[in-house]
Formats: structure tokens, C-alpha cells, sequence
């Protein structure tokens, strides 16, 4: 046998005699956009954003769960997660796979208006086994949308059209009933 | 410069118009690529003759990837510790390694610890020392507490926090596309435990953010 076939028989019994488990890996990838909605939302209704991607970037079947958590701090009121609705909330992926992830908001009546946010984290976890330490992969998408500020009822604006209406009305009756004003000067 | 004023006035030759329409067909593409990626894998809206065309959209991702599915504490030592069993009073232990890589767009990574639970259901040690999770009872963990740290030595808490082995300069950012850290786990066990299970088991998260 010549040396390179040695060679080359020794590096394949290498790299076959390795575990398949000692290559293994987990990951979760989600959509580097964040989900917004186009336009100003409005209190007491519910919204579907567009999807939300999950990924899995592991070399495992794995199992994934999406749930809202605010990570980052910043500025901006937090969505409670009790808004937000995703559906499937768990399910599984092979490995490369990607599932989108349908998401609802439903902004409660009555809600103050301001800049809101989110994370949507998708995970994994390992079952490590007795004495091992569950490795968890994780992936957060920002969720954000604003609710306008509810502008106050434009009283003054109605009680100057209000008064200019009246004197216009008054004007009005008083050509009718020719009362005429007459002004002299006392010389 | 006579030549150039030709070419503006000349006729459209053939060899023209089938540039102009690998031109129109290039567009025709994008475009419906463009409608087609509001939902992959969908099937694409049937047309009344012709041909259709397939265009696959590749969304960027955020990611995170952990070389190992399995990371277990051994090594331990202090206290009654032997090999892989962790000793009273505030025995130590530490895992192997492990690659964390952020393998998609840039993205910030973080990192959560989580409190420990017996496999009896009973009382958990709490994290302490790192955000989100209390003080530890002195410069050890007290009872029924304990204090894990990635290496070289910052503490894990159970908010999760920028991965330091990712921060630039101490500062935390963005962590670049297929950059990666190999990192390893400590912890510091309690005083003494309410809960006499032989087991705990507990979990670490990395975040891309």
C-alpha cells in the first residue's frame, strides 16, 4: 500500500471513529427584523404583524418555545406579555428548518399612549441529564408599535366658532327688524 | 466622435431587443420575488398564460449556537467536594467548554443564569451575586444560595445580561457576524442546603439580541 493511501485510510478512521454527539450543537435563529406596525395603533383592537421567523441553526432535532419578554432597557413603555398571542407557542424543528410563528397584539381600551416594546424570544433547551447543566440557545425579534397620545376635546375651538356664530346671528336679526343705530356727534 | 452620434441614432438592432428583454425579465423577477417573500413557501399566485418563476428570499437572521448539547460540572474541590460531586460547606466545581458563536446577522449577545432545583420539588438554591438576583450572603453564598461565573470571572444572575466575552473594550455591542467565544462555567455552592436531593439541576442561557 503506498503512503498516501495509508494516509488517507488513517484520517478516515479518525473522523469515523469520532461520536456523532461530540459534533453536536443547538441554536435558535429568529428574523433580524424587528416587527412593527405601519401605522399608529389604537387602544381597544387587536393586530397581526407580519410573521415572525424561527430557526433552527443547531445540528439536532430541537424543541422551541416563543414567549414575549422585554430585554433590552432603553426608553419605552414595556408591551405586557399578557397582550401579546403567538401561535404555535412550541413546536419542533430539524435542524436548518424555519417555522414562521403567527403574532398578535391586543392593545386594551384605555391604554396611554407612548412608544411600546418588546422581545420576542424564541429558545431551546438541552435535557442535560443528571448532574449536567441544561444549555439554553436563544433568539429575541423586537416587537414595537406606538399608540398616538389622546388629544383633549377642542373646547376653545368650539366656543369661538360658538361666539362668532352668535354675533353673525345677531347681526342677522337686527337687519331684519330695521333697527338702525345712529351715532352723532353732540356739535 | 462621429461614431458616438451613430450609435445614439441608429435603429434598434435584434441583438437590442433581446437586452432590453432579459433587462424586462430581470425586473419581472425581482418584482415578483418581492411578493412572493411576504410568505415563504407559499405557493405562488397562478397566472393566466406563461411561464412563472421561482425566486427564493433569504431572511436575515439573528442566531446563536452552542457547540455542545451537554455541559456537566466536575473538577470540584473545597468542602467534602470529590470529582464530580459538589462538598458543603461552598464547595466549587467547573464545567468543560463550551463555543458560543453568533452565527447570523450582527446581534448583541446575552447571558442568564437561573436559580437551581432539586429533583425532589423542593427547596431551590437561589443565584446570588449577579443581576437580577439577590446579594449573596457574603463574599460566599449563604445558605441554600450559589454564585456561578463564565470565566474568567464574571457572575451570572438570572436577568440576562450582555456576554462580557463578547463586549468590545468592556463595552457591550453588537457582536459581529460568526464571532465566537469559548467559554466555561464556575459555581460556588451554599453554605448548607435545606434540601437533601443529590441533585440540582439548573440552566444557562445565551441570548442573541
Amino acid at each position: 500500500m503506498r503512503r498516501s493511501q495509508i494516509l488517507t485510510a488513517t484520517a478516515l478512521a479518525v473522523l469515523f471513529a469520532q461520536p456523532a454527539g461530540a459534533f453536536a450543537s443547538i441554536g435558535t435563529g429568529v428574523g433580524a427584523t424587528p416587527l412593527t406596525l405601519s401605522t399608529p395603533a389604537k387602544a381597544g383592537r387587536t393586530y397581526a404583524l407580519r410573521w415572525l421567523y424561527v430557526k433552527n441553526t443547531g445540528s439536532v432535532v430541537s424543541n422551541y418555545a416563543v414567549h414575549a419578554q422585554r430585554l433590552a432597557g432603553g426608553s419605552g413603555r414595556t408591551i405586557p406579555a399578557a397582550w401579546v398571542s403567538v401561535s404555535p407557542a412550541r413546536f419542533q424543528l430539524r435542524p436548518d428548518a424555519i417555522r414562521t410563528v403567527g403574532v398578535k397584539v391586543a392593545i386594551p381600551a384605555g391604554t396611554a399612549g407612548g412608544s411600546y416594546l418588546t422581545d420576542l424570544v424564541a429558545s431551546t433547551y438541552t435535557h442535560g441529564a443528571p448532574g449536567s447543566t441544561a444549555l439554553g440557545a436563544a433568539a429575541a425579534d423586537k416587537l414595537v408599535f406606538d399608540v398616538p397620545s389622546s388629544t383633549s376635546f377642542p373646547w376653545l375651538m368650539i366656543v369661538i366658532a360658538g361666539g362668532i356664530a352668535c354675533l353673525l346671528g345677531l347681526g342677522w336679526l337686527a337687519r331684519r327688524s330695521g333697527v338702525r343705530l345712529r351715532l352723532e356727534s353732540p356739535a | 466622435m462621429q461614431s458616438r452620434s451613430v450609435y445614439r441614432n441608429r435603429r434598434p438592432s435584434f441583438r437590442d431587443g433581446r437586452r432590453v428583454a432579459a433587462r424586462a425579465g430581470l425586473v419581472g423577477l425581482a418584482i415578483g420575488a418581492g411578493l412572493g417573500g411576504a410568505a415563504p413557501g407559499a405557493p405562488l399566485p397562478q397566472t393566466a398564460h406563461g411561464a412563472s418563476a421561482t425566486a427564493t428570499i433569504h431572511v436575515a437572521f439573528k442566531s446563536v449556537t452552542l457547540s455542545t448539547t451537554s455541559l456537566s460540572y466536575a473538577n470540584c474541590t473545597g468542602g467534602s467536594s470529590s470529582g464530580g460531586a459538589l462538598g458543603f460547606p461552598n464547595g466549587s466545581c467547573e464545567t468543560g467548554k463550551v463555543t458560543v458563536t453568533n452565527a447570523g446577522a450582527p446581534s448583541t449577545v446575552l447571558i442568564a443564569g437561573a436559580d437551581a432545583l432539586p429533583s425532589d420539588g423542593g427547596k431551590a438554591w437561589r443565584l446570588c451575586g449577579g443581576g437580577g438576583s439577590p446579594a449573596c450572603a457574603s463574599l460566599t453564598p449563604g445558605s441554600d444560595q450559589y454564585s456561578e461565573t463564565y470565566l474568567p470571572g464574571h457572575l451570572l444572575g438570572i436577568t440576562a445580561v450582555c456576554d462580557a466575552d463578547f463586549a468590545t473594550g468592556g463595552i457591550c455591542g453588537d457582536a459581529s457576524a460568526s464571532q465566537s467565544s469559548v467559554e466555561a462555567l464556575r459555581l460556588v455552592g451554599p453554605v448548607s442546603s435545606s434540601d437533601h436531593s443529590a441533585i440540582f439541576t439548573t440552566h444557562i442561557t445565551w441570548i442573541a439580541n
